[in-house]
């Protein structure tokens, strides 16, 4: 197993568009490690440049402390799952499974043995004489990471593998390769543009925006800690609530005005906020940190508009309105909500984040790569 | 065809059916009958021939066919066919599956000439440059041997069959040759081992529609091959028809003639709804 290292990495293509900028990453042995962003943001040319499907036009790639720029995809040691599983329809499941292994020329009962052995492990043993076209779409998902493993690479590259398979199956799916992360204990490298995989499979994030790396960390480092509005924005279902509110102060006291109402931030914020004073900052608060509370209750507290109500069982999602802003609640299901109704709610003011309004950069210190010292 | 469906429709709609049918059976009847009255004739005698042309014969004649062979050297003829045609088409399918995967894989500006001097191809019909491939091939010696008759047919068929297959190769998703990069092919393993299976249809397609042509050939055959050892079937057939002039040996010249025709019919009814889809693929996505 192998440590990954980016350094300075850059893609431009012909025409001189620029797809990936100055990535720095350290993908530590054993790690599961997710590229997560929107369409577009260079998470699947970086994997590639990995891979070493392109070219890579600036910066150092080193796998296992090697340089490896210039050494070709066969000869780095790594395995890929493909988005459309790339399955060779003209061979069965076991000749699928077996080809890396024959164009390396191992004896045949290893090759066997191998395949048997994966197979095992993810239970199509029966399918090994199937064509890819008899099989369904999550056993292709199967034989696809079943191709990786028999290989045994230094590392596993995982181009958004779960994206053609319906939303059930993909939550199992999910499971099963958490399950074999622990099992094969290996490096993994995984794309996906789901911040829900993202957030649940990943050892470590690497949330990336126009081809630049916005931050690295944790899942729930970078779910607390965001660097700026759109890692905040990203990651969460439903997103952060963003409103617009100026810093005041009042009798000595800082306050965020939205306009409506008036919160006080939690007393550690207010150092950070005091430069602010008298501008508009955005306040990002998540839908979990706003709780319905009495309309009698003390402390920071805001009255809002019910425009929608989305129970979901467990919890109910309340879309409100100010006059100003609108945000999302996600509170229990021990009241029953009307739209039009006015309801009370208390932002948790120590969870609530301040971004800077023209950089969108995050006022509370943040480290852009949690690990890095 | 649209058959009536159950409940479908009342008079009117069986009218315009049977109106349809007739009208294709009439129509397969005027394509059908000539075939039909060739191997007919075939076995006849050549008084029968002449006496009674629309009647079937008294007695099966397979003695023109023995005389077609041996005499008008037909056997001969029928195994220089098989060869130039055979070989013609493995170059030409070796060729075009390679030309075609570059041109579809790899865009630049060398490609983009290559594009343009296939489409150039496409324009020009081998006949119009007979003549001067005729002076080349004299000039270089290489005019009466049967490999010119062979490379002549695969590069002269380039063209249209990268065409073809560059379509079909454009359907086929990158991936596979990405997956079989990693998987540690080179460039030839991918080619032979990943990409020709998958656009094994379209270059059975390819070699179909090829096999028409040069199976059928015959001016080029005509000027390239004058000895009679060499020559191919129609070249070789038309000659026997001058002496069936003089000769008057009908029944012969129409059994050579079923036997140019029998292969041609049969590889028609094997590969016919292939070959109608490959008319298809072209289409859309060529």
């Amino acid at each position: 197993m192998a440590k990954v290292e980016l350094k300075k990495i850059g893609k431009v293509y012909e025409g001189n568009v620029r797809a990936v900028d100055d990535a720095n990453i350290v993908v530590n042995d054993k790690e599961f490690v997710i590229f997560v962003g929107p369409s577009g943001c260079g998470k699947s040319t970086t994997l590639r440049m990995i891979a070493g499907l392109e070219d890579i036009t600036e910066g150092e790639l080193y796998i296992d402390n090697k340089l490896v720029n210039d050494v070709p995809p066969k000869d780095r040691d790594i395995a890929m799952v493909f988005q459309n599983y790339a399955l060779y329809p003209h061979m069965t499941v076991y000749e699928n499974m077996a080809f890396g292994l024959k164009i390396r020329k191992l004896p045949k009962d290893e090759i066997e043995k191998r395949v048997k052995e994966a197979a095992r492990t993810l239970d199509i043993e029966k399918l090994l004489d199937r064509r890819p076209k008899q099989l369904s779409g999550g056993q292709r998902q199967r034989v696809a990471v079943g191709r990786a493993i028999v290989r045994n690479p230094k590392v596993f590259l995982f181009d958004e593998p779960l994206s053609n398979l319906d939303a059930k199956l993909r939550v199992q799916m999910r499971a099963e390769l958490i399950d074999l992360h622990y099992r094969l204990d290996a490096t993994m490298i995984y794309v996906t543009h789901d911040q829900v995989e993202a957030m649940t499979m990943g050892d470590k994030i690497v949330v990336m925006k126009d081809g630049k790396i916005q931050q690295i960390g944790s899942p729930l480092y970078l779910y607390n800690q965001p660097i700026n509005k759109f890692v905040a924005g990203f990651l969460g279902t439903p997103p952060m609530n963003f409103l617009t509110v100026k810093v005041i102060e009042e009798g000595g006291r800082i306050m965020v005005d939205e306009g409506s109402f008036k919160l006080v931030p939690a007393p550690e914020h207010h150092p950070l906020l005091k430069a602010y004073v008298g501008k508009e900052v955005t306040f990002g608060i998540r839908p979990e940190d706003l709780e319905n509370v009495t309309a009698f209750a003390p402390g920071s507290t805001l009255k809002a508009k019910v425009t929608v109500v989305e129970p979901l069982g467990a919890d109910i999602n309340i879309y409100a309105a100010t006059a100003k802003s609108s945000m999302i609640a996600r509170v229990p299901p021990h009241h029953l909500f009307k739209m039009g109704d006015e309801i009370t709610l208390a932002p948790v003011m120590a969870k609530g984040r301040y971004f800077d309004k023209d950089t969108e950069l995050s006022i509370l210190p943040v480290r852009w790569d949690e690990q890095a010292k | 065809m649209a058959d009536a469906r159950p409940g479908e429709g009342g008079f009117g709609h069986s009218a315009a059916l049977a109106t349809r049918r007739i009208a294709f059976i009439a129509l397969s009847a005027i394509v059908l009958y000539p075939l039909l009255w060739n191997l007919i004739s075939a076995l006849k005698s050549n008084q029968e021939i002449l006496e009674s042309p629309w009647t079937l014969p008294s007695a099966p004649r397979f003695d023109n066919f023995a005389r077609a062979f041996k005499e008008a050297r037909i056997g001969d003829y029928f195994l220089n066919s098989v060869m130039v045609t055979g070989l013609a088409l493995l170059i030409l399918a070796l060729l075009s599956f390679m030309s075609a995967y570059a041109l579809s894989r790899f865009a630049g500006k060398a490609t983009a000439v290559v594009k343009s001097v296939y489409m150039a191809g496409l324009f020009i019909q081998p006949i119009v440059i007979l003549v001067p491939l005729f002076l080349m091939l004299s000039r270089v010696g290489l005019l009466d041997n049967r490999a010119t008759l062979i490379v002549v047919y695969a590069v002269g068929a380039l063209p249209f069959s990268v065409y073809l297959l560059a379509g079909y190769l454009a359907s086929v998703p990158r991936d596979y040759e990405e997956s079989a990069t990693i998987d540690g092919c080179g460039r030839y393993a991918i080619l032979f081992r990943i990409v020709a299976p998958l656009v094994q249809p379209g270059l059975i397609t390819v070699m179909i529609f090829n096999f028409f042509g040069f199976w059928n050939e015959y001016p080029i055959a005509l000027t390239l091959i004058y000895s009679e050892p060499k020559k191919t079937l129609p070249a070789g057939i038309s000659n026997l028809y001058e002496i069936a002039r003089y000769a008057t040996d009908w029944g012969a010249l129409f059994a050579a003639l079923a036997i140019v025709l029998i292969p041609t019919i049969l590889v028609y009814a094997l590969t016919q709804k292939r070959l109608t889809s490959g008319v298809m693929m072209g289409g859309l996505k060529g």
